[in-house]
């Protein structure tokens, strides 16, 4: 007895266990509030009990902040504009140098509005770098109270409207004013806000990190002489994208509208058109240098609350100095970053979030970029497109099956070609055999060179095409496709059946709705084709083995990637084929959504016979 | 480390599998060769023994609730015979499954791949085995379950179109070599069932109810039946009786004759993908319970560790044989007659032990 | 991370890629063998024929050769397939072989030798034609020319035989159907028959001396090479070769092929034509007659003797009343029917009666029928049927109907 369990503890002990990454799955994951979320919040809470307190130590606290600047471990972040930084260096390099040298470090974080208008000036003027910096204008005037009060504004050209400044804040504040001032000090701030000021979205503030936040997003900043705080105006107004139609998800049926690169518009069309008081924007700023807005959006009542927590601890646990665009959050938050596979869906189509979030997902928006990040994900998902629910049911499974095919013949066309002229050649029709023999008779080259040399010149149209200058982006593909496949027919170097593969498996990976899973598929017949010239089929189909292991092994988001199929769980009839609108009567199993059933067993109210609606 | 589960559709497709992957290799021979012109019967009324025998572990399993059959082996046994039998069980299934690489391997080489080397496609099969099997058990029974319906219609069509040459006379006389030989062979055919036993022994990565394990087993084993008795039947009739013991890959000879007009003829070389599909999850699933045996026998924390040395030892076991006929005569001969001790006869001993020694009683008082 | 065992893996998966592509052959290295023939050789065993595709651009307008047919004589047939590399610079391969052409003579002194190499051939299937050319084997794959659009023979010859639907003469025989009935205790093998035309005149004077009667009970019964006619291919397809064991004992005419498949149930579709029943010299009938069902054949067995029953089902289509009788009506369609039924009934029964006496090889598989008498494999075979087969009774009744009478729906009598 003793002797067999020291036998097996002597065994445990000689392995080394190696347990591989284990999947991080939302499952997991304890619930962790971020305090960036707070102060996103706090932005646009109001904050006037707060702010009357603090205001009698405000000019200690400004000089506790210089005893302890030394105390200060993180290096020093100063909000700059970069363009005009840039272009200041170019002007005068040597001088910016060392101004920059001499320049005494500033934590804007800690800073609080000084009562006096020139210290305020002085802060502003060393945070931005005035005089150098041309687009922050900092304009100074008398607010037409009796007496005449000093006060400036302060906004970005270019980022502020500069109408709404005109016309509702200098004009009413200049020109307009005829009156006694009242009130003195730190109360002008609040009055001006409730009397004077007839902008939309007014606040009063204090520190300098919201008011630069404000400012650095296009608000107006007022600051008035004696008064410790701040009015910041709402002035955005930029130069946008009008709402455009979508470029990469284009359909028929349904609607025109695509995101464009501002985060509230983008969140506005998805308001607009899900009109759900449940519907959540949460905000996290993301990026240390450039500070993103990213948005969260889900319906409370519906998504798994785990779900939101995963996505949120891991947007919010992102340290780094710049996001950009949803695609580079997307590479910051998936889960196989090796795998070929997309694990996150991408979308343009406010109509494509809205069905998601209906069904539970959730949805994450990037500022300044036009697409919405939707997890998790499932192949499924990724292979589906939205005019699929669009159309009637028949119409609808019709392009599900015609996507089928053409994923297959995406993923497998050149490669079955290759086995089939290299190994098996006894599987088609003698004519076929005979003529693709004559075809290749002239060729010099061996089969596999041929096809990756024709595959490699698709690649090189597809990308030529994308990149080169719009006005001959076309002529690129005509130029491309039919000159350089006739010439080089001609030429004996291709065989004109290889031109058909080619340009099939090129129209088949254009079939797939999603831009991102089109790639991996794309790339992977490339491995197929490999596996193809060594070991024919065989080769093919180990292929498949492992592309379907890699597949079934691969999870976004703790849902595993081929669900509901694989692992099997409860669904609607909408996987491959999709069932009628009114048989969707569940949510998909997976997410574990808080509310499972969509419509009742009878959706429509109108059948007489009852059983009509697919009667369990 | 999070637990592996799986449920019970993906259960029964890998177990189906495993088992069907026979009728890629020899079985249809052997089976025609037992039981003649009645090898559908053969097929027939082995699968209903093995149900029988199933279920009767399920009762075994009965008695240990969550328990698998590993463990339950050194509970009433004790831990000297328990580990006895459990090592033995093991060599079996490498055994098995090193009898399927080479054969699959040879397979290959006689049918698509006439001039690679063996090794090669041999060393491929145990590499992508060893992969699969790393990636794990959830990995692998959501393979086969999403690759089941594929397989599935591949296999189906094959026997489909083959119906020009579907003459029932072929399958008469009814009884073959006679009533008593086909009960003999059926008993003895229960070995190309055994695998059904795998559930036994993966009990703890069910997600499912213990009790549904015996639903699970059943439908798997009635499933493969009806495509054995299929594919025998067909083979029966399209090679007749005296031509059908002569065929190395009945499955792949089944495929090679169909022909259906001008241009549906000379078609096996498609099908080669469905069945070295099955070759390679069969395989890389034999490793894996390989691996789960052993590391429950000696009470591992995890089986990963274990693979490469299973690999090379199946490589080996595989080319142990020196040639072909050699490793057809192992595989008809050895494993297919006498394959029912380990998988089935062993369990029931086990069952008989508990019922004597009055083992299993205590743990479900208690619990 | 990718894990180890992964990077491992596809380190060891290069490394085994790098090696080389075993078996992969390039379409410009082989040459496809569309027909084969084996004949006797002279110098040594064997002499076999094989026509080599050679690939063509489909763009090249004119047709130039499209195949090329060489002769080697050696041991075996694999053997001169490699001989044939000695001056042919492809790798020749049976892949796309479509059918393998045996000479009378060799098939007279038993196949089972060089069909055993055939079977268990890996290139080579079983579903490739099988036919026994009276004369030469050589001869006739070198006489053989398609039409225009049938550049290679492997598709004129999946045309003939699929043709055998329409005319019931040709016989769809592949190597497995010859096997079978090699190997089966129940059956005897039979292949489709070919041979090159003969120009003999005198043949055509012979027969004019036949009544108008038996010229048209005979229409189709012709051997291959003897069909009257000129032009076109120079070969001809019809009728079978009747095997007894593994050797050729004799052949079947169109016609009798066109009942043999009636009896195995291959038959679809033909057509027919009678004498008139009442003026058999000067006109005739012609009908279309298919299928109706599959026949039913029972084999009974009382101890003494055996007696095969067969009930065929067919039915007609009028195609031609050269007499401008009116056949449709009441009691006279009925007489045309029993009289068709009769007529075929007794060509049937002959036919049967033939390979009983004359050929003694039941190539029917009525053998297969009498499975049913017997509960082991081992008691049929010890019944040995083939043994028994020529001594059998046998009963044959037709169950004839016209369906359908074309475009017309009676005959209105004419006046001259």
């Amino acid at each position: 007895m003793s002797f067999f369990q020291q036998l097996r503890k002597k065994i445990t002990n000689l392995i080394v266990f190696d347990e591989g990454k284990e999947q991080e799955g939302f499952l997991l994951v304890s619930e962790k509030e971020n305090g960036d979320q707070e102060r996103q919040e706090g932005k646009k809470s109001k904050q006037k009990e707060k702010k009357k307190s603090n205001k009698q130590g405000k000019a200690d606290k400004n000089k506790q902040f210089r005893v302890k600047k030394e105390a200060f471990k993180k290096p020093v972040r100063v909000s700059k504009t970069p363009l005009s930084l840039a272009e200041q260096r170019e002007k005068n390099k040597e001088k910016n140098m060392e101004k920059s040298m001499k320049k005494e470090p500033f934590f804007p974080e800690k800073l609080f509005v000084s009562s006096s208008l020139e210290v305020n000036k002085g802060y502003l003027e060393k945070i931005y770098s005035l005089p150098k910096n041309k687009d922050i204008i900092l304009r100074e005037f008398y607010i037409a109270l009796h007496p005449p009060l000093k006060a400036f504004v302060l906004f970005i050209d270019g980022l502020a409207e500069k109408e709404i400044i005109n016309n509702s804040i200098l004009k009413p504040l200049m020109v307009l004013l005829d009156e006694e001032a009242k009130i003195e000090g730190s109360e002008i701030a609040e009055y001006i806000k409730e009397h004077l000021l007839p902008g939309h979205d007014v606040q009063v503030l204090e520190k300098y990190q919201q008011i630069l936040d404000w400012v650095n997003y296009g608000g107006t900043a007022i600051f008035i002489e004696g008064c410790a705080q701040c009015l910041v105006v709402e002035t955005k107004g930029w130069d946008k994208r009008a709402v455009g139609k979508p470029e990469v998800e284009q359909v028929i049926m349904g609607p025109h509208e695509a995101f464009n690169e501002t985060l509230r518009s983008n969140t506005g069309l998805i308001r607009k058109a899900l009109r759900n008081e449940n519907l959540i924007t949460e905000m996290v700023k993301v990026g240390s240098r450039n500070k993103i807005d990213v948005a969260i959006m889900y319906l409370e009542d519906l998504t798994n609350p785990q779900l939101i927590a995963e996505v949120k601890r891991r947007i919010t646990s992102i340290k780094t100095d710049y996001v950009g665009v949803s695609g580079v959050l997307e590479q910051f938050i998936e889960d196989e970053p090796f795998r070929l596979s997309p694990q996150i869906l991408t979308t343009e189509r406010p109509d494509r979030v809205v069905s998601f979030l209906v069904e539970g997902h959730v949805t994450v928006i990037v500022d300044g970029g036009p697409q919405a990040l939707i997890v998790p994900a499932t192949l499924f998902s990724l292979l589906h497109s939205s005019e699929d629910y669009y159309l009637r049911m028949p119409y609808g499974n019709f392009l599900r099956i015609l996507r089928v095919f053409a994923l297959f013949i995406a993923i497998l066309t050149p490669s079955i070609y290759v086995s089939i002229v290299t190994f098996h050649q006894e599987m088609i029709p003698t004519e076929l055999l005979l003529a693709i023999a004559a075809s290749r008779a002239t060729v010099p080259f061996p089969t596999i060179f041929e096809v990756f040399a024709m595959e490699f010149a698709f690649e090189l149209i597809r990308e030529a095409g994308v990149r080169v200058p719009g006005v001959i982006g076309n002529t690129i593909g005509i130029v491309g496709a039919l000159i350089l496949g006739q010439a080089a027919v001609q030429a004996g170097i291709v065989s004109p059946i290889l031109i058909i593969i080619i340009a099939i498996t090129g129209l088949a990976s254009f079939a797939i709705p999603n831009y991102s899973i089109s790639f991996a598929f794309r790339g992977r017949r490339f491995i197929f084709t490999i596996l193809a010239a060594f070991f024919g089929f065989f080769g093919i189909s180990g292929g498949l083995f492992l592309f379907l292991l890699s597949l079934v092994n691969m999870k976004s988001f703790g849902v595993p990637f081929l669900a509901p199929i694989s692992p099997k769980t409860k669904t609607g009839p909408d996987v491959v084929l999709r069932g009628p609108v009114w048989s969707m009567e569940e949510r998909v199993d997976y997410l574990d959504p808080l509310e499972r059933s969509r419509q009742p067993n009878i959706s429509r109210g109108w059948i007489k016979n009852r059983r009509g609606g697919r009667a369990k | 480390m999070k637990k592996e589960l799986v449920g019970h559709s993906e259960a029964a497709a890998f177990i189906i599998i495993m088992i069907g992957a026979k009728a890629f290799l020899g079985y249809p021979r052997i089976v025609t060769e037992w039981g003649l012109t009645a090898g559908w019967l053969v097929v027939l009324l082995s699968g209903l023994i093995s149900i029988v025998f199933w279920l009767m572990i399920v009762g075994v399993l009965g008695r240990f609730p969550g328990k698998p059959l590993s463990e339950i082996a050194e509970v009433t046994l004790g831990p000297v015979l328990g580990l006895g039998i459990n090592t033995f069980v093991f060599l079996y299934s490498i055994f098995g499954t090193s009898n399927h690489l080479r054969l699959f391997s040879e397979a290959a080489i006689l049918t698509v791949l006439t001039e690679t080397p063996v090794i090669i496609l041999a060393l491929i099969f145990v590499l992508t085995a060893w992969l699969a099997a790393y990636y794990g058990i959830e990995a692998l029974f959501r393979s086969a379950y999403f690759s089941f319906p594929f397989l599935a219609i591949g296999v189906a069509l094959v026997l489909l179109v083959l119906y020009p040459y579907y003459d029932f006379k072929m399958l008469l006389p009814l009884t073959g070599p006679g009533v008593w030989p086909v009960i003999k062979s059926s008993f003895w055919g229960t070995s190309a069932f055994g695998e059904v036993i795998i559930l036994a022994y993966l009990v703890r990565y069910f997600s499912f109810k213990p009790e549904r394990l015996k639903n699970v087993g059943v439908f798997s084993l009635s499933f493969v039946m009806m495509f054995f008795i299929a594919i025998t039947g067909v083979y029966l009739m399209v090679l007749p009786v005296p031509a059908s013991s002569e065929t190395l890959v009945p499955f792949y000879q089944l495929s090679r004759s169909i022909f259906l007009g001008h241009y549906f003829q000379r078609v096996e070389a498609v099908f080669v993908i469905f069945w070295t599909f099955t070759a390679f999850i069969s395989i890389a699933a034999g490793i894996l319970v390989g691996a789960i045996i052993l590391q429950d026998t000696f009470k591992l924390p995890s089986y990963r560790p274990l693979l490469p040395a299973l690999c090379l030892l199946t490589f080996s076991l595989a080319f142990t044989p020196l040639d072909l006929i050699q490793t057809v005569k192992l595989e008809g001969e050895v494993r297919m007659s006498y394959g029912w001790i380990p998988t089935f006869v062993l369990p029931l001993l086990i069952w008989a032990a508990a019922l004597i020694l009055r083992k299993g009683e205590n743990k479900t008082n208690d619990s | 991370m990718i894990p180890k065992v992964k990077l491992l893996f596809i380190t060891v998966a290069l490394l085994l890629l790098i090696q080389g592509c075993w078996g992969a052959r390039e379409t410009d290295e082989m040459g496809y063998i569309l027909m084969m023939g084996i004949d006797k050789g002279k110098e040594n065993i064997i002499r076999a024929t094989f026509q080599i595709a050679v690939p063509q651009p489909a763009e090249g307008g004119e047709a130039k050769v499209a195949t090329e047919i060489i002769e080697v004589e050696a041991a075996s047939l694999f053997g001169a397939q490699q001989l044939a590399s000695a001056f042919i610079s492809k790798h020749l391969t049976l892949i796309h072989n479509k059918a393998v052409v045996v000479s009378e003579e060799i098939a007279r002194e038993g196949l089972s030798k060089y069909i055993n190499p055939l079977v268990r051939s890996r290139e080579l299937r079983r579903t490739t034609f099988l036919m026994v050319a009276k004369g030469k084997a050589g001869e006739f794959i070198e006489k053989n020319k398609g039409l225009i659009f049938e550049k290679y023979p492997s598709r004129q010859l999946d045309i003939f035989m699929a043709s055998a639907d329409l005319t019931g003469f040709i016989l769809k025989s592949d190597i497995h159907r010859f096997y079978q009935g090699l190997k089966s205790p129940g059956q005897q093998p039979t292949t489709a028959l070919v041979a090159v035309q003969k120009n003999k005149e005198e043949q055509n004077e012979e027969a004019s001396s036949r009544s108008n009667e038996e010229k048209t009970i005979e229409e189709i019964a012709y051997l291959p090479g003897e069909i009257p006619r000129k032009g076109g291919n120079k070969i001809d397809l019809i009728g079978q070769a009747v095997f007894k064991e593994d050797q050729l004992v004799g052949f079947l005419n169109g016609k009798e092929t066109r009942y043999y498949q009636m009896l195995t149930g291959e038959f679809k579709t033909s057509i027919f034509s009678f004498p008139e029943p009442k003026d058999p010299e000067e006109n005739l009938i012609v009908m279309e007659i298919r299928r109706g069902r599959y026949p039913e054949i029972r084999v009974k067995a009382n101890g003494i003797k055996t007696v095969i029953e067969v009930n065929l089902f067919l039915e007609g289509e009028t195609l031609s009343i050269q007499s401008g009788k009116n056949y449709e009506k009441g009691k006279l369609e009925k007489d045309l029917e029993q009289y068709i039924s009769a007529s075929i009934s007794q060509e049937v029964t002959q036919l049967i009666k033939k390979t009983q006496e004359e050929y003694a090889s039941d190539i029917f598989g009525f053998g297969e029928y009498t499975r049913a008498f017997f509960w082991t494999w081992q008691d049929w075979v010890d019944y040995a049927w083939l043994e028994k087969y020529p001594f059998c009774e046998v009963k044959v009744q037709t169950f004839f109907n016209i369906r359908r009478t074309g475009m017309m729906v009676k005959t209105a009598p004419t006046h001259f």
